[in-house]
């Protein structure tokens, strides 16, 4: 959570930095730079991914039982997301998949939705996120008595790997943490393939 | 977008070949973290610097709540039925 907070503050110092006009324009207004951070980000999380070999081989070992609770979560994000999509002006269909692509992955959707789709949408696709893994942190003993052991790895989507890793295991225990881990890894490796794929 | 994937996949495979040097991959994640604040930082600036993005910023905080929502809704609802036939009392 604290992490969350903090990011959330970096991202409320630039609004205000930009709001004040302090920052030159020649910042604000070029984007290839934050192309080229975004590139060093990509090329870092694959990195932490691709070295960290056990969850791959957790994954290994759950074999179509581990695959298919990412598979239903993800199909089920996309679709909510598209759905509400198509009730709304402002937001093309398949402006709403790729926010429901995010998976609660907010860092990297965001960036990869502002870069593709403009600032709204990264606006949209941040707040989207955020909200989802704080009501994911927030909810978790609730979704375990209302739907079941599963429904924390779903909601917290590709954080489950991580921030909402500690409070699904408080509540629902070691094996189901293996598969929140496996859960967080699929969706996670799965946000900058699916987004740029709707946004492009 | 083949760039993107592209840049992650030389990624992966650059983890997956340094796995043994635990030092570079603590680096990796701390650079990452970092890497992730100053996005953050400049995706603020680019909204800041907007001003028809700073006057819609409740209509926007509005969708993202309802977008979240929507895609929760989403996963829990499919995830249900693989809940009931896979998992409830067999694990």
């Amino acid at each position: 959570m604290k992490g969350s907070l903090i990011l959330v503050a970096w991202f409320v110092l630039g609004i205000l930095a930009g709001y004040s006009g302090w920052v030159p324009e020649m910042v604000t207004g070029q984007d290839y730079l934050a192309l080229y951070i975004l590139y060093g980000l990509l090329f870092l999380v694959g990195i932490c991914v691709g070295g960290d070999t056990r969850a791959i081989r957790n994954m290994l070992r759950m074999k179509a039982k581990g695959v298919v609770v990412p598979l239903a979560a993800g199909a089920g994000s996309l679709l909510g997301a598209g759905a509400l999509a198509l009730g709304l002006d402002a937001v093309s269909v398949r402006e709403g998949f790729a926010v429901g692509a995010g998976f609660g992955y907010y860092s990297l959707a965001s960036v990869l939705a502002s870069q593709m789709g403009g600032t709204e949408l990264g606006t949209i696709t941040l707040l989207a996120n955020i909200l989802r893994e704080v009501l994911t942190i927030a909810l978790t003993p609730l979704l375990v008595r209302g739907m079941g052991e599963l429904a924390p790895v779903a909601a917290g989507g590709a954080t489950t790997m991580d921030t909402t890793l500690a409070v699904i295991h408080r509540n629902v225990g070691a094996t189901y943490a293996v598969i929140a881990v496996i859960n967080g890894l699929v969706l996670s490796l799965a946000v900058p393939v699916l987004m740029p794929l709707l946004l492009g | 977008m083949l760039e993107i994937v592209s840049i992650f996949g030389l990624g992966l495979l650059a983890g997956f070949f340094l796995r043994q040097r635990t030092r570079v991959l603590a680096w990796s994640s701390r650079a990452a973290d970092w890497a992730v604040c100053l996005m953050l930082l400049f995706l603020g600036l680019g909204l800041g610097a907007r001003e028809k993005v700073i006057n819609n910023l409740a209509t926007l905080g509005w969708m993202g709540l309802a977008f979240c929502l929507a895609s929760l809704a989403g996963s829990l609802l499919l995830i249900r039925p693989v809940y009931v036939w896979w998992f409830r009392g067999r694990l």
